[in-house]
């Protein structure tokens, strides 16, 4: 049989990475083939490739044996490949048919013919057996799990013949997740050929026929779902067997008052309560499925999202943290996985970037207050030496620096500041092996020196490795949280969560709230609801 | 929060247009206040007279506000065109000849304003404020700053009545004006893009769209509109004059955002213009009834448009909470 | 094949670079000849003096407007301001006031309608293309008000403030001194102090340096004040230069302020950009006036020239800086 979709021998280098190399990919008619890895596996630069997003640099794409040539998306579109991305593309000013109409309205003439697509919307959304959405009112009404299904009606309604979905459950309830299968499984008897990219090994397990697994740019198996436990599947991923990690978590001292606090974070449709206690010298690992509000807590404790209600309190003492400016004077320092967006000032020099938040500290005096730019200079030195930045001066640009290196300039700047706190965000999300073990080393030493490290990651590999403590987080509250040893299945489990721990009648094991009515609409994951 | 009445959530929802013509009720209570013959039926026939031009302008900048943009052009191509026209007029004589080269060079500005900006990917605000500069010289120059009569029967047709004794073409064409640029926002393809580019363009582009063919037919059309606009205040004064169209992108910019069309892109509508017009025609119309010395009508102009668009964000951020909060 | 590729990608981007280090050196030193072999006026001393002085004030207001530029935004009103400065200052001393009193007020109200600017921009996030427009208004209402008091033309017949026009210190024009005095302050400012660097950071990306906890709004509310400071000082100089204010003292004055610090590299998206080289933009600005009166090219037709300028620097930094994406 002649696969619908061949890839053969993928290589495509980023610098600084080989993001992929000689990956092999086949896709049949009428299956459900998963892509498996961990984060920065290449799963998602594959499927960039295959939608015209990204250029291979080696290797051939073949639809139905017959060699074709993708140099851009609307190359994609024609040859019938749908994806489905993790980022929605829909504008929320417009309504929901003249989104999925988009670029290719019905006509009368010149005037728009807004009955007939809104008729032909709703035929689509009775397809695939999606109620409660009106097909003429803005998308940005509906929750975020309602604006996926309309993404993926949106593709559909191209009637592709490869349909890519790029990690489609991490906003989803569990309820919407089936549904969403069962559309994918009418698409599938009519053998449509389907990729589904997702962290979620169980859903992957029950609902898909075959299996690709990445790691690091290459493949290690191509499966059949019948054929494997989820146990093996992770072995592929992580490419050998896996093993429990035991940290020495004796730096945690619980009878001292802990240098950071929060208690009963809430904030609307996201968190529910969450609250933790981060003491000196260690490293707590939060972890959880997308969505589950690990993130969004960092960053309320940072100042950097207002929460609705809750208590921060600093070395004991409460603290009013409203924005990050107040986060840092308490000693709160926060790296983000979006250093492009939300770390880097890619135009100033490294220099610069290191010592923007303590330039204060370096003026000659109140009466002449400019910088001296030799303390300077040697300060940042001494902390991008110790972190091992490489870079030809100190004077480059820092958007010349690659990922590994720009995010330790980025560390280096909460060190020289001498920060008790320092939260990261997907520390080593998209930055290369070597960069990712130095990143490991850095956080253990600044551990080691007493600042209390906060990591918060959805690797749990990583997660594992590094943490003293893991904080696993579910439906907007920690709902475990484990101490010494540990191994990915438990740790696996646990993300997975139980009803029990995960609805927000349930109780934490930090602080016990009131019961509270489940809202109606829960939009879980990050995105700021914006109208 | 959950015993709010539709009735409540309609009139928050509309805000941003009761704000503004709240704000012009106030104004026209003001100034009739001061002069009692301000409320009066010929007073607001002879505004609207006044104001074509800046309706028309106003159409355009609708689209281009709609898109994310900003034309701070519009007023010197005004003066530029009608410049053109009166020049062209004296050479030749020929009124036909004459309106074709002024209806040309305002589309023509228009299409290179919207070449360097779509496809040289140069901020709109750099490139109109230096067509704003360039424009206006040129127009000063080939006049030497002095006005060019143009008295033709075709432009003084536009401004003679046809019916019930005030009807003439110049209400005509605003009006066709108001009802094309509705037509083409709302029941076209061009209208959804440019709505759908103002929102997001990355997506946009990602929909298979060609956004920069519709950025820069967008700036034609403005351009286009801004030539009419010129004609019509041409055959209004009847000479090409140099303090033509002054103040004409501001005038247009404000009337736009003030109605509630965001300028950032994306939302709006030609009610919420409209509504804009209404305060801005009432502003500057009643501000020429006042009789007041130069520099008050500064003072007061841009205070109350300052001070409007302050209230405006105010409420709009009313609005914005509300909504957010009202499905609690 | 690729690698040749690889290597004239190289050269572009070495081109690339040297043009945005040098390239308006580079400009200025080709007009300069040009100019230099056209009129034999052009380049004497006395002539190069008289370029230093006429554009001094639209260099001084050009500083203002970098520092806005440099977090990304952009000043309209500074026309306006300059035009109160110059009203204010003549006004103080026509009523007696002393020199350094009537200078502050000037200044100090310069400043103070900055700060409006900044207040309305930052407070209430409002476009500041638009807020300056409007204020635009309200600041030249506000100086035509105070001017109308005095017939509508003012004298300046303080011999301090007319010294400032007149003077020469160790043979250099006392407003050449004055000019390089304050670029050399806002340089130290932009490049030496916290201030300067955190300016540039919140124009290179904002969201990253609320989260490294600056106080971003601050920092452009001072943007606006420094823009409205040096219009204040341009309008004394002005004032002084032309040894009276009356109406139309200012009118456009903010484009070629713009065009200065376009033709210096600045960035309309904020984040890049020398003060140094705005003052060779404004350089290039008063060769350029200078060279056309010199060779009795109409005065309005100088103005479509200037707007072309901008218009060329625009589309020049479009390909050197590379940063419009």
């Amino acid at each position: 049989m002649v696969p619908v979709l061949e890839m053969q021998g993928i290589s495509k280098r980023f610098p600084g990475v080989q993001a992929l190399s000689g990956v092999d990919l086949k896709l049949y008619g009428g299956e459900i083939t998963s892509l498996i890895g961990q984060n920065g596996a290449g799963k998602s630069t594959l499927m960039k490739i295959l939608g015209g997003n990204y250029q291979k640099d080696e290797g051939k794409i073949r639809i139905h044996g017959k060699e074709v040539e993708i140099a851009g998306t609307a190359d994609a579109a024609r040859l019938g490949i749908g994806i489905v991305y993790q980022e929605l593309s829909l504008l929320n000013n417009l309504t929901v048919a003249e989104n999925i109409f988009l670029g290719r309205e019905l006509v009368n003439g010149i005037r728009l013919n807004n009955r007939e697509m809104n008729e032909q919307a709703r035929r689509y959304l009775e397809e695939f057996g999606i109620d409660n959405i009106e097909v003429n009112k803005n998308v940005e009404i509906y929750s975020l799990a309602k604006q996926q299904l309309i993404e993926i009606v949106k593709v559909l309604s191209h009637r592709p013949e490869i349909l890519v979905l790029d990690e489609p459950t991490a906003a989803l309830t569990n309820e919407d997740t089936k549904r969403l299968f069962r559309i994918l499984f009418r698409l599938k008897e009519q053998g449509i050929c389907i990729v589904f990219i997702s962290h979620r090994l169980g859903e992957i397990k029950r609902y898909c026929d075959s299996g690709t697994i990445l790691m690091n740019g290459r493949v290690t198996a191509s499966v059949r779902m019948e054929d494997v436990d989820e146990l093996k599947i992770i072995e592929y991923m992580l490419g050998g067997s896996y093993q429990a990690y035991e940290k020495q978590a004796a730096a945690v001292r619980h009878s001292e008052t802990p240098v950071l606090e929060l208690r009963d974070i809430r904030l609307k449709d996201r968190l529910y309560g969450a609250g933790c206690k981060i003491y000196k010298g260690e490293i707590a690992g939060f972890t959880g499925l997308l969505g589950a509000g690990q993130d969004l807590l960092w960053r309320v404790a940072y100042g950097a999202l207002p929460a609705d209600s809750g208590e921060i309190l600093v070395n004991g003492k409460p603290q009013t943290i409203k924005n990050p400016g107040q986060a840092v004077r308490c000693g709160i320092g926060l790296l983000t996985e979006n250093r492009k967006e939300e770390g880097l000032f890619a135009d100033l020099s490294v220099l610069d970037n290191i010592a923007l938040p303590t330039l204060g500290r370096f003026r000659y005096s109140a009466v002449f207050p400019f910088l001296n730019y030799r303390k300077i200079r040697q300060s940042c030195r001494a902390y991008s030496d110790r972190l091992a930045v490489k870079m030809s001066s100190i004077h480059t640009k820092v958007q010349f620096l690659s990922g590994g290196n720009q995010q330790k300039a980025i560390v280096s700047r909460w060190l020289l500041r001498d920060l008790e706190v320092l939260i990261f965000i997907e520390p080593t999300r998209g930055v290369d092996v070597g960069a990712k073990a130095d990143i490991y080393k850095i956080l253990e030493d600044l551990a080691a020196e007493g600042k209390a490290i906060v990591v918060v990651s959805t690797d749990t590999t990583e997660i594992l490795q590094l943490s003293d403590r893991i904080f696993v987080m579910c439906g907007g509250r920690v709902s475990d949280i484990i101490e010494g040893k540990s191994d990915e299945e438990t740790l696996a489990r646990l993300i997975q969560g139980s009803p029990a721990k995960c609805t927000p009648a349930g109780s934490t094991p930090v602080v016990s709230t009131p019961a509270e009515g489940s809202p109606a609409e829960s939009t879980p994951a990050g995105e700021e609801v914006t109208t | 929060m959950k015993t709010h009445s539709k009735w409540m959530d309609g009139l928050v929802y509309r805000l941003d247009v009761i704000t503004v013509l709240a704000l012009a009720a106030l104004l026209a209570v003001f100034f009739s206040c001061v002069n009692p013959r301000f409320l009066s039926v010929h007073n607001f026939y002879n505004m609207l007279q006044l104001n074509a031009a800046l309706i028309i302008v106003s159409v355009g900048m609708t689209f281009v506000v709609m898109s994310g943009n900003m034309d701070l052009s519009s007023g010197s191509v005004i003066v530029l065109s009608a410049s053109v026209m009166g020049v062209v007029y004296r050479a030749t004589g020929n009124i036909g000849l004459a309106m074709a080269a002024c209806l040309a060079v305002a589309v023509l500005i228009g299409v290179l304003n919207g070449f360097l900006i779509s496809h040289l990917k140069i901020n709109a605000v750099i490139i109109t404020l230096s067509c704003m500069v360039w424009a206006r010289g040129l127009a000063l120059g080939i006049t030497d700053a002095k006005s060019i009569v143009v008295s033709s029967p075709v432009l003084q047709a536009i401004y003679s009545p046809f019916a019930f004794g005030f009807f003439n073409l110049s209400l005509v064409i605003v009006v066709l004006c108001l009802l094309g640029g509705w037509f083409l926002m709302t029941k076209t393809r061009f209208g959804r893009y440019v709505k759908a580019l103002g929102e997001n363009e990355h997506a946009t582009q990602l929909a298979g769209i060609d956004t920069r063919r519709v950025k820069w037919a967008l700036f034609a059309l403005a351009g286009f509109l801004v030539g009419i606009a010129s004609l019509i205040d041409l055959a209004r004064l009847g000479s090409a004059v140099v303090t033509i169209g002054n103040g004409m992108e501001l005038n247009a910019i404000v009337a736009v955002v003030i109605g509630g069309n965001r300028l950032s892109g994306g939302k709006g509508s030609f009610g919420k213009t409209v509504a804009g017009l209404l305060f801005m025609c009432i502003l500057t119309n009643g501000l020429s009834t006042l009789g007041v010395t130069d520099d008050k009508t500064y003072l007061i102009k841009g205070g109350i448009i300052l001070g409007a668009l302050v209230i405006q964000m105010l409420s709009n951020r009313f609005r914005l909470y509300y909504l957010r909060h009202a499905n609690e | 094949m690729n690698q040749a590729a690889g290597k004239k990608a190289v050269s572009g981007e070495q081109l690339r670079a040297s043009l945005e280090k040098g390239g308006i050196l580079l400009v200025f030193a080709l007009l300069f000849l040009l100019f230099s072999v056209l009129s034999a006026k052009f380049c004497t001393t006395a002539n190069i003096f008289n370029i230093f002085k006429q554009v001094s004030h639209i260099a001084i207001l050009a500083i203002g407007m970098t520092f806005v530029f440099l977090y990304g935004g952009m000043d309209l009103s500074a026309g306006a301001n300059i035009f109160l400065g110059a009203v204010c200052v003549a006004a103080m001393l026509e009523e007696g006031l002393p020199v350094w009193a009537a200078v502050a007020v000037a200044v100090g109200l310069c400043t103070a309608m900055g700060l409006l600017n900044g207040i309305i921009i930052e407070k209430l996030g409002i476009n500041c293309v638009i807020v300056t427009l409007g204020s635009q208004l309200l600041i030249r209402g506000l100086a035509l008000h105070i001017i109308a008091e005095y017939r509508q033309w003012i004298y300046v017949k303080n011999p301090a403030v007319l010294y400032l026009n007149t003077g020469t210190v160790l043979g250099m024009p006392v407003l050449l001194l004055l000019t390089a005095a304050l670029y050399a302050v806002a340089y130290l400012v932009l490049s030496r102090s916290a201030f300067g660097r955190r300016v540039y950071a919140v124009g290179g990306n904002e969201r990253a340096a609320h989260l490294c906890g600056l106080n971003t709004s601050r920092i452009k509310m001072l943007c606006y004040m420094i823009s409205g400071l040096c219009a204040g000082v341009a309008g004394i100089v002005i004032a002084s230069r032309l040894g009276m204010v009356n109406t139309t003292v200012g009118i456009g004055m903010e484009f070629d302020a713009v065009t200065a610090v376009v033709l210096g590299g600045c960035a309309v998206k904020g984040g890049e950009g020398n003060v140094l080289k705005t003052f060779v933009g404004a350089l290039i600005v008063g060769m350029i006036a200078n060279f056309m009166t010199l060779s009795g090219v109409n005065e309005h037709f100088q103005d479509a020239v200037l707007g072309g300028f901008i218009l060329l620097a625009a589309v020049f930094n479009r390909f050197t800086l590379g940063k419009n994406d």
